[in-house]
């Protein structure tokens, strides 16, 4: 074993590798919970990779024999169930675990100096999965699937003179069709997974860099021992690493449970209109995003008119590009951050999850009111940003971890 | 704590599985002989395969119901449309809505068929279970055995539109406790072989002081 690591090793940067990112990496000792979501987000990556190519080996992209595709899938390929679930679970699986995972950075200022690049490529990524999971939704030609990307496609034309010939580009064909599932099967298989993996290889690399950050905002380089290794930091490998299969482990019961026992998701990963197969002729009465589309969605239809509806569906989660030179705040942590920072957070978490609610239900004046208190809210989290992060009092931050 | 959330999830796991695991096959023999008798002559159950229905149902069961022998032109003639097929329409409306459903027929005069419905009001099918509902009336039958066929043909169709889930069921509890056991298994491991290192002896690595 040792000589062959060796020959490897003479040529191929593999124990250096090692000891840069595993065992001689070295992570704040505090990490608590909401660290885990990084590598749970990896399993579920995995996940999907591998259950999805299971599923392209049994699917046919065409408008005749999707949705039967699926459906044989689901009965007469062994275990096809089970990889369906696996995808469908994993992908609402995966924004919960994503909006966790952004929470945990608001919540820390993870986003601050110097780690405002992982910060970027966690966004770009995120950008790149709801286009990948965008795209996703159409392949079953379930009724929602449709007439979502129907709607979907159909923003393109509120656009001034390009409009038209926009959404024509887009989808293909004058109305979503054979040509739009094909190109968007492509694409949801082939482009946007790769490009997912290849920024999450950098957005790994940028945070090696740099290191994790931790609930105290502390950094950790600046009190080291006579190894140059930091004092309040463990090495990634073995602790880390058995701490986050542990904590995987733990996840996968929770995954597990849902795949087997709850795969609709009470009709939230799952939805029941989407078991009829799409129809030209019939359109839905409520043609709702799946829950994690749905606060956006509900910016868009909070706003009268189309093209800025579409301004702000496009900046509300631009927003998050800027929010390393928004916050101005002299320190990281949530728990040394002043009393307006902390209103502002729960102000937002509030507001974020209300709208994700409000755009899954059909409009009503009081609800398109809340709809529109809920977007100035969300947008004024980040625009007032600059003003209560320098304003508020905040705490002193201790030198290093474990102290007061 | 540990073990207090072990017994939580072994709860809810198994107290979810235990409705399905407990279920009684012959309901869903009952059901689809309902289904065969009241619904096949206009409604398909186009992915229901024979083969599949005879091994999860146990033997031989039934007849080939994924296709209907009502022509299309006639069926649009009498109702206006070609009644749909019923593979996946538990999924789509769920049980409870179906049972409410076949419920909810009532008699009215002004319908061509002499039934309307309280759940889709001047819904184009007929009450396919008035024969039995005058079977109670001349005291042949009685009301829970209309209960229990609706009950049933439900349950079927429950059934059809995802046959898996007898599968699924089973299979998941095993994944569940074969997870449970990895866990306990690492904890332990963990313990013993990893946080016995002296940076890190006090076993919670978290609340260590510097």
């Amino acid at each position: 074993m040792n000589k062959i690591v060796t020959w490897i090793d003479a040529r191929f940067p593999l124990l250096s590798t090692w000891k840069r990112y595993a065992s001689e990496y070295y992570v704040p000792k505090n990490l608590n919970v909401y660290y885990y979501f990084g590598i749970f987000a990896l399993v579920l990556l995995g996940n999907q990779l591998l259950s999805g190519l299971w599923l392209a080996f049994f699917y046919t992209p065409s408008v005749q024999d999707a949705f039967h595709s699926i459906e044989s899938m689901m009965r007469d390929v062994p275990y096809g169930w089970l990889f369906r679930y696996l995808h469908s679970t994993g992908a609402s699986g995966f924004f919960i675990v994503l909006y966790s995972h952004i929470f945990r950075g608001l919540l820390y200022g993870s986003y601050q100096q110097p780690r405002e690049l992982v910060w970027l490529l966690g966004v770009v990524l995120f950008f790149l999965l709801v286009l990948e999971a965008f795209f996703g939704y159409l392949l079953p030609w379930g009724q929602l699937s449709y007439w979502g990307a129907q709607v979907m496609t159909s923003l393109f034309s509120a656009l001034p003179y390009v409009g038209d010939t926009l959404v024509l580009w887009v989808r293909g064909d004058d109305m979503v069709g054979n040509a739009t599932l094909h190109r968007f099967f492509a694409l949801h298989v082939i482009a946007l997974p790769m490009l997912v993996m290849f920024f999450v290889y950098l957005h790994l690399v940028a945070l090696h860099k740099v290191g994790s950050n931790n609930p105290q905002g502390i950094d950790i380089t600046l009190y080291r021992d006579e190894f140059g290794h930091p004092l309040d930091g463990i090495p990634f490998y073995p602790y880390y690493v058995v701490k986050d299969l542990m904590a995987v482990m733990i996840f996968l019961l929770l995954f597990f449970s849902m795949v087997f026992f709850f795969p609709d998701g009470g009709g939230y990963f799952l939805e029941a209109q989407n078991f009829l197969p799409a129809n030209v002729l019939e359109t839905p009465d409520l043609i709702s995003p799946l829950w994690y589309m749905a606060p956006f969605y509900a910016m868009l239809r909070a706003i009268p008119d189309k093209l800025a509806g579409i301004f702000v569906l496009l900046s509300a989660p631009m927003m998050m590009v800027w929010l390393p030179w928004l916050d101005n705040s002299p320190v990281r942590a949530m728990r040394y951050k002043g009393i307006y920072s902390k209103i502002a957070l729960l102000a937002f978490v509030v507001v974020f999850v209300m709208l994700g609610y409000l755009g899954m239900l059909a409009i009503t004046p009081a609800r398109l009111y809340w709809a529109r208190t809920g977007t100035v809210v969300y947008f004024a989290y980040f625009l007032l940003m600059p003003v209560y992060t320098r304003r508020e009092r905040t705490h002193r931050v201790p030198e290093r971890i474990g102290m007061r | 704590m540990n073990r207090f959330f072990f017994v939580l999830l072994f709860m809810i796991v198994f107290s979810s599985s235990y409705g399905w695991m407990g279920r009684n096959i012959t309901l869903l023999q009952h059901g689809e002989r309902v289904f065969e008798t009241y619904c096949s002559g206009c409604h398909a159950l186009e992915y229901l395969s024979l083969e599949r229905m005879q091994r999860d149902l146990g033997g031989p069961v039934g007849h080939d119901l994924s296709q209907v022998s009502l022509p299309k032109s006639d069926a649009i003639h009498w109702f206006g449309r070609m009644p749909p097929d019923l593979s996946l329409i538990a999924r789509v409306r769920g049980a409870s809505w179906l049972s409410a459903y076949l419920k909810g027929f009532y008699a009215d005069a002004h319908r061509p068929f002499g039934a309307n419905n309280t759940l889709i009001p001047n819904v184009a099918m007929p009450n396919v279970f008035a024969p039995m509902t005058d079977d109670v009336r001349i005291g042949v039958l009685r009301q829970q055995d209309v209960d229990a066929a609706i009950h049933d043909v439900v349950l079927f169709l429950v059934y059809v539109a995802e046959p898996a889930a007898l599968e699924r069921y089973r299979m998941g509890g095993f994944v569940i406790l074969w997870l449970c056991f990895m866990v306990l298994f690492l904890r332990l491991w963990i313990k013993s072989h990893i946080f016995k290192h002296e940076t890190v002896k006090c076993g919670k690595i978290l609340t260590c002081d510097p």
